[in-house]
């Protein structure tokens, strides 16, 4: 029996190592590394040398910048996270409709995921909203007067969202599996009853979808607050540091400056805000998820 | 328990029967190689199209010449491209052949020892080039880091039918008042018009020049002190400003998507912006977006304490001090850059060559555009002393282009401007001093 086991282990174990040596090394080492990194001097072509807290400090004191790159991801987060939930959870409800050929649709609509943050999109977008882009040309057929999306400092962090908003499809696509696994009879219950549509949404399916909520809550967050590749491209985070994010901060120090080991400083604050802010989700998740099994307590 | 025995077994004897076959395998083209002497090298660079075409033709005729090599190129843009280099020299897995930027080698030298000497290398001949432009510029540590691609020089890139549409003399020797005054009139005349393509990069390289002008010396001392007085600052900041007031530049609001990429702003290659602030050695790769380009040299004041025209190599062709083959690679830079073969397919995609030899060989062949030729000897009869790497600094950079965006933004008048960048310079240098000196 115990040689079965250790066999059928063996084999387990051959079958997860690619993945092991993967998470080990290119994971565990690195994220050991760069919070030893945290309290050296480090320009990768010299060995660290050891500060303290040195790097800690020249954050919260020194650099001008930190200040400014932190409230700018917590508006893109703020910004972003909300919007794309909600509209992914609209589409997810059209979707859901029984259509003909709604399964083109859906296709169609997932599509920005697929190609989404890459850099040539990115590029796109730049030239779609530039003041005499085709968005400005789009509106102007209606009379509307242009807006100046990346090139007025209270309005660049918006235009940067909505490339993070139409890469929608991942979150939609949960929320339709879910939206489908709703019994009909629920609703057919409510319509008995005489309720209205919207007392049926708030009522029926807000409740029946809110573990997917939760999840593309906590995912999404996490990715907003990790975002580069758009605003980077797009704006390289001006006008006047308007979309300056924290992981250009520490792009910047790490790669341009080579200042690994404040870019490691920064990165592990970046990551504690993070764990906050999920935690946060996770523990207020308990007034406002429910669980189908829930039930089975009572 | 047995079958697991004989599992481990099974694989021991697996691995042990690979490794045994790529040993051999290893050494039988260890083997081949020795025999035909094959040499590959890797040999990067970074440019745009007109430079990576004329480079890989040069590659080809080169293989032709030489079968035994093979030369793998690695070319791109330059975003990113340092970034790269680093990480390879890290990891010890940087090309054979390497472009680099004069302005890297003080940073890089202070860090480690990453390439060969090439004045000890016999298949370089370093006759046909000027020794004191290697001088100023190639040697670190009394070591030759790299041999100049080119002559590059800062100018003024300017479009000539802009110039027409607005009957600006082509032939005129510019001014720092006449710019101002110009600039007003051609978007006086016509709202959608302005005369400079500046970003705040460009802005920034015209404060630094401006000052220069004014003061001499250095823009920071190596002693991590700034090189210019707070009256200068001041009022190299109240000529932007103006600059912004007339019409001169573009608004940043309109051309922020294009910051810190100029040439690709949409307005410039419509010809609706007159002048771009540029390096002699980008002058082929923009013609090529816009046909009727010239150029011309940048404003010097009356009484300058330096004319704050950089003449410099554009790029470095480096040796990797790891390299298997140095000797070869070196040879292929030879070859590159003093050829008269090679000059003649490589023309001024790296700007007028730094080799007498291969000048003369295009010069011979009317292949170097006259205006580059013009331009680059004008610059180098009033080139100032080469600049400090202090002084090229990327964080210092970053401070001032973002001073001068808000300045652009009216968020800051000259003034405080002046006085916000001084700060923010000091409290950085001391930064960068205990970084560099520990």
């Amino acid at each position: 029996m115990t040689a079965r086991l250790r066999r059928k282990d063996l084999v387990g174990l051959l079958y997860v190592l690619p993945w092991l040596v993967g998470f080990l090394v290119f994971k565990l080492y690195p994220f050991i590394m760069s919070f030893v990194y945290s309290f050296c001097d480090y320009s990768m072509l010299k060995p660290p040398k050891f500060v303290g807290l040195y790097n800690f400090i020249y954050m919260l004191t020194k650099d001008e910048l930190f200040p400014k790159a932190l409230v700018n991801t917590l508006k893109y987060v703020i910004i972003t996270v909300p919007l794309k939930i909600s509209f992914a959870l609209f589409v997810a409800i059209i979707l859901n409709m029984k259509l003909k050929g709604i399964n083109l649709f859906r296709t169609v609509y997932y599509l920005p995921s697929i190609f989404g943050g890459s850099v040539a999109i990115s590029i796109l977008w730049r030239f779609l909203f530039m003041k005499e882009g085709i968005v400005n040309k789009f509106l102007g057929l209606f009379g509307i007067e242009g807006i100046n999306w990346l090139g007025d400092p209270r309005i660049a962090m918006f235009s940067v969202s909505l490339l993070a908003v139409w890469q929608f499809g991942s979150s939609m696509v949960l929320f339709l599996a879910r939206l489908k696994e709703i019994p009909s009879e629920l609703y057919e219950a409510a319509l008995v009853d005489g309720a209205s549509r919207l007392k049926m949404f708030t009522k029926i399916t807000l409740p029946m979808i809110s573990p997917i909520m939760f999840f593309n809550l906590v995912m999404q967050t996490i990715n907003a607050f990790q975002e580069f590749t758009g605003p980077y491209i797009i704006t390289g985070g001006g006008p006047v540091n308007s979309t300056y994010l924290l992981s250009m901060l520490i792009y910047d120090n790490a790669f341009k400056y080579f200042r690994m080991g404040y870019a490691a400083a920064l990165s592990w604050v970046q990551f504690v805000i993070i764990l906050i802010f999920t935690a946060f989700i996770f523990r207020s998740s308990t007034y406002w998820t429910y669980y189908e099994y829930d039930e089975g307590r009572f | 328990m047995i079958k697991s025995k004989r599992l481990i077994a099974l694989l021991v004897l697996v691995v042990f029967t690979m490794s045994l076959f790529f040993a051999f395998s290893i050494k039988g083209s260890e083997k081949a190689k020795a025999a035909s002497k094959k040499v590959t090298l890797r040999f990067m660079w970074w440019g745009g199209e007109a430079r990576h075409k004329a480079t890989l033709a040069a590659i080809q005729a080169y293989m032709k010449k030489y079968p035994n090599v093979r030369i793998n190129a690695e070319y791109g843009g330059i975003e990113g491209y340092m970034q790269k280099l680093i990480t390879q020299l890290v990891g010890r897995t940087a090309p054979d052949i390497i472009q680099i930027d004069v302005t890297w080698i003080g940073e890089l030298s202070a860090q480690g020892d990453f390439f060969a000497d090439l004045k000890t290398f016999k298949e370089v001949n370093l006759k046909p080039f000027e020794e004191k432009f290697l001088k100023d510029w190639c040697y670190s540590n009394g070591k030759l880091i790299g041999l100049p691609t080119g002559v590059n020089a800062s100018a003024i890139h300017y479009n000539k039918d802009f110039f027409k549409k607005f009957g600006i003399p082509e032939n005129k020797t510019w001014t720092w008042e006449d710019i101002l005054t110009i600039a007003e009139k051609v978007h006086k005349k016509d709202k959608n018009y302005y005369l400079l393509n500046f970003d705040a990069t460009v802005c920034y390289y015209l404060l630094k020049t401006y000052v220069l002008q004014k003061k001499g010396g250095k823009w920071i001392n190596d002693d991590y002190t700034m090189g210019f007085d707070r009256k200068t600052l001041i009022e190299a900041f109240t000529y932007i400003d103006k600059l912004f007031k007339v019409g001169a530049i573009q608004p940043f609001s309109e051309s922020a998507p294009f910051q810190g990429k100029p040439e690709q702003n949409p307005k410039w290659l419509k010809g609706e912006l007159g002048m771009l602030w540029n390096w002699t050695s980008t002058f082929a790769a923009n013609k090529a977006n816009i046909p009727s380009l010239s150029m011309t040299m940048i404003p010097i004041m009356k009484n300058a304490k330096s004319t704050a025209v950089t003449v410099r190599p554009s790029q470095l062709l480096a040796v990797n001090k790891l390299s298997k083959n140095p000797k070869e690679a070196a040879k292929f830079i030879n070859w590159f850059l003093n050829d008269k073969q090679a000059a003649l397919i490589l023309k001024d995609v790296r700007g007028v060559p730094a080799s007498s030899t291969a000048r003369e060989a295009l010069e011979k062949e009317k292949a170097l555009d006259p205006v580059i030729t013009q331009i680059t000897s004008e610059a180098l009869k009033r080139a100032a002393p080469p600049e400090n790497a202090l002084s090229q600094n990327q964080e210092l950079e970053k401070i001032a282009t973002d001073v001068i965006q808000q300045l652009a933004y009216k968020q800051l008048t000259p003034t405080q401007a002046a006085d916000k960048l001084m700060a923010l310079y000091k409290q950085k240098l001391a930064e960068i001093k205990r970084l560099q000196s520990r």
